[in-house]
């Protein structure tokens, strides 16, 4: 049996080779993605330029695109948050290989998400007067406050553990690495030696942030869906709208995370931490949520629909029926039933399937922050024919850069920074080692997978039979 | 025989009738005098009561049940005119009253008929204190207020500004190092400066400014719209459309198509898109001039037309006519025309 020690060193050369080894792919991968980001900061310019004209929206349907890239990354930005926070909470020890990718997905989508909010304005300079003219009053401001709160809070919790890690890179590649790159990591790595009271003070500092940060973030989705529900709008005139949003958040956060743990996974080789017991583990909690947004609609819509006061009828003719008919049952069928019948069927129970379920629970779960913000807005107000919304394709490109710039920032913290918590891994490693010995009892992880998925091959990136 | 004499009678009862209700009709109406009274000035958002005295002018003796109609100039998209707001009917001492609500700014004209001439009454009004009453919503819950959101989130950003005290304990907490090399860098480190000048006090810096910009903007909420002071506070003036639609600052107005974007802005201040429809398709009152040619935009703009004002060089530019024109070709397009 090796020791930890051995152990250790393997994790570190894992982790640190991303940092070292770039390869040709990655740069075509990154030009691509700067190609993207590109192409959507033109067409944004275009937008400054001209003014809203350009884009699809209109007096009577003032939301689009922007307003539904804007809900989903800030949805899926619940990923660091529930699985590095929740779990940590709960002392869930198989956690620690992907907190730190969840962690930093959570920072990544929040920037990218708050963008859309200044995309959205037609005239981004008057951002200031949210500050100016702000009123507490204001459901906006409570965005603009929950927002920049969780983003603080979120890097903030980024950071904290990564400290030793950092420290560690800073060590260990002094030798071959770049005098700025060092001289960033001796800055950020804040003289961390690894005593005993720095130890202290950093735990003491996580276990404050990690409780913190689960209020701030359902506070935060929970006002974002406020921004909806405050308005005197049929189809965003509901109580459960704060508890759906979060849920939904929750749901999206697990698939996005479970897509750039499968990628990182495969292009990094981390076959042997991230194992498919995190695969199957994941995906039960994205059925188990799965099972959460099911019952929410079914609690919305039945309310409203037994009751079919003026106006319902016309949302769900456009939901159920009509135009929008198709993104709600892809939504519904692919993004909220995919989940939970994979997660019950045996063979598609696999990395490959627990992937395809994810990447359609976040294709559903965008269209349905497309609908809910469309259909709401289309709902007429006054006995007027209802107006129809198509984004342009200025439109269409900035969505399609904020994409891009989601994965550029992933793709260029991987390279910068340690991408699993070496140091949270090896203590966890040690404590358990020590346990095993206190027992003498052979410890082998795998053994708690109860399903039977094979644990060395690496499995088809999309379903099919093993 | 009997039916002829039945028609006779009844036909001499209907026009003795018919006189009396037409003579006493006329006299009523020949005889009021009628006393209208208003405050001498209104405050914006305030409702003011019109007041209308009814005597009967032989007997002097106050008229009861007789209607006054109410009515107010206004002048729109070029024209003027009265539009009627509403009714009233005296009381047994001859009094009706009108509640007026005062909705812009400005002299108010009203004019009341039922008496034997028309009756003007003209008063100011003026800026006044808050517009907006908000009802009670929320604020039933006793106590509930922007404090209790000051507090929440104050309270999370003291708990994140200890968390980075905590940061800044783990950056000074290096004790010497067990071995020399290390502690040589060690003191380097901190000869450079960064002991205090290192990322978890700008950290922690930075999380202080955002925090207290956080509370500076809830303690000031609630004095940000004017609402405390709204002397010297002209709220009429977001009311109107004003200029183009076209962002001067942004560019806009630097394109090709600046100058029917302008013109667009213009059909619609100078009221032409109230009879013409504002992307000059036409409507029941006019027909669409997109299609008109420029000589002719320019005869109807000065001399008017049947049922449209004209519009003077003063008042309307002829810089300003050609935007309205570049504007009207543009939309010629867009109609297909
Ligand atoms: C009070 C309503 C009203 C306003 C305000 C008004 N118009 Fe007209 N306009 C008319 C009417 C009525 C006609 C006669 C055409 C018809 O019978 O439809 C007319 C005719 C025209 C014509 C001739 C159309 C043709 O093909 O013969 C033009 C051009 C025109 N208007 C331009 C304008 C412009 C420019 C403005 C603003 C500066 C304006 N109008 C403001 C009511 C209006």
């Amino acid at each position: 049996m090796e020791s930890v020690n051995d152990w250790q060193a393997r994790l570190e050369d894992t982790t640190l080779d991303p940092a070292r080894k770039t390869t040709r792919n990655y740069y075509a991968f990154l030009f691509f993605l700067l190609a993207v980001t590109g192409w959507g900061v033109y067409a944004y310019s275009l937008q400054v330029r001209r003014g809203l004209v350009v884009t699809g929206m209109s007096d009577r349907i003032s939301w689009g695109l922007y307003i539904t890239m804007f809900v989903f990354f800030i949805g899926i930005s619940h990923a660091g948050t529930l699985i590095s926070a929740i779990l940590r909470v709960s002392h869930a020890g198989w956690r620690t290989p992907v907190t730190r990718m969840a962690e930093f997905i959570t920072a990544v989508a929040l920037i990218t998400g708050a963008f859309f909010v200044i995309v959205d304005l037609g005239r981004p300079d008057r951002l200031i007067n949210v500050l100016v003219f702000g009123r507490w009053q204001s459901p906006i401001v409570w965005d603009v406050l929950a927002v920049t709160t969780y983003l603080t809070a979120s890097v903030v919790y980024l950071y904290l553990p990564m400290v030793p890690d950092l420290a560690f890179f800073r060590d260990r590649q002094a030798p071959w690495v770049s005098r700025p790159k060092h001289m960033l990591y001796r800055i950020l790595a804040i003289n961390w030696r690894g005593t005993s009271d720095q130890k202290r003070h950093l735990r003491r500092a996580i276990s404050i942030m990690m409780i913190l940060i689960i209020p701030i973030a359902v506070s935060v989705h929970t006002v974002v869906s406020w921004i909806f529900a405050m308005t005197l709008r049929e189809a965003w005139n509901s109580t459960i709208f704060g508890f759906f949003f979060v849920a939904g958040a929750i749901f999206s956060g697990i698939a996005t995370l479970i897509v750039v743990m499968a990628i990182l996974r495969r292009v990094y080789h981390l076959e042997e931490y991230i194992t498919p017991r995190h695969f199957l583990y994941l995906g039960y909690l994205m059925a188990a949520m799965g099972g959460v947004m099911i019952y929410a609609n079914l609690s919305e819509y039945i309310t409203a629909g037994f009751k079919f006061e003026e106006g319902t009828e016309f949302l769900f003719r456009q939901l159920f029926i009509d135009e929008f008919a198709p993104y709600f049952w892809f939504y519904f069928i692919g993004g909220l039933m995919t989940p939970v019948v994979f997660m019950f069927i045996r063979r598609l129970r696999t990395i490959g399937g627990i992937v395809t379920a994810a990447v359609f629970v976040d294709l559903g779960m965008w269209v349905e922050r497309y609908f809910i913000v469309v259909t709401g807005l289309r709902a007429p107000l006054l006995p007027y024919e209802p107006v129809n919304y198509a984004p342009t394709w200025v439109e269409w490109s900035i969505t399609a850069g904020g994409f891009a710039f989601f994965a550029l920032l992933i793709t260029l913290f991987v390279k910068a920074f340690p991408i699993m918590a070496v140091w949270e891994m090896t203590e966890e490693r040690r404590e358990e080692f020590e346990e095993m010995v206190e027992y003498e009892h052979e410890f082998d992880g795998e053994e708690i997978l109860a399903s039977g998925v094979p644990d060395s091959a690496p499995e088809p990136e999309t379903g099919g039979p093993p | 025989m009997t039916v002829r004499r039945l028609g006779r009678w009844a036909t001499i009862v209907l026009l003795v009738v018919g006189f009396v209700l037409l003579g006493s009709g006329g006299a009523l109406a020949d005889h009021w005098t009628v006393e209208v009274s208003a405050p001498e000035e209104g405050a914006l958002g305030e409702t003011i009561q019109l007041t209308a005295t009814v005597h009967d002018a032989a007997t002097g003796e106050p008229v009861e049940s007789a209607e006054l109609v109410f009515f107010s100039s206004v002048a729109f998209a070029g024209v003027g005119g009265d539009i009627e707001l509403g009714e009233a009917l005296t009381n047994d001492l001859g009094v009706a009253v009108f509640d007026y609500e005062l909705r812009k700014l400005g002299t108010h004209t009203i004019t009341i008929e039922g008496g034997d001439e028309p009756n003007i009454l003209s008063f100011p009004v003026t800026i006044g204190g808050q517009l907006y009453q908000s009802p009670e919503g929320i604020n039933l819950i006793p106590g509930a207020g922007g404090w209790v959101v000051t507090l929440v989130i104050g309270s999370i950003w003291v708990i994140m500004i200890i968390v980075g005290v905590a940061v800044i304990r783990v950056s000074r907490g290096s004790p010497p190092a067990d071995n020399e090399a290390e502690a040589e860098e060690d003191q380097q480190e901190r000869s450079t400066g960064t002991k205090w000048l290192n990322t978890a006090t700008m950290v922690t810096a930075v999380m202080v400014i955002v925090a207290g910009g956080i509370v500076a903007l809830l303690i000031r909420s609630p004095n940000t719209h004017h609402n405390r002071d709204p002397v010297g506070y002209d709220r009429s003036a977001v009311a109107f459309v004003e200029g183009a639609y076209a962002y001067p600052d942004f560019g806009l107005a630097d394109d090709a198509a600046a100058e029917a974007e302008i013109g667009r802005g213009l059909f619609v201040t100078f009221g032409c898109a109230g009879c013409h429809g504002v992307d000059a398709e036409g409507t029941t009152t006019a027909k669409s001039p997109a299609s008109a040619s420029y000589d002719w935009v320019r005869q109807v703009i000065r001399n008017g037309q049947p049922g449209m004002p004209s519009y003077s060089e003063q008042e309307l530019s002829d810089t300003q006519l050609n935007e309205i024109f570049a504007f009207l070709a543009e939309a010629r397009g867009e109609l297909g025309g």
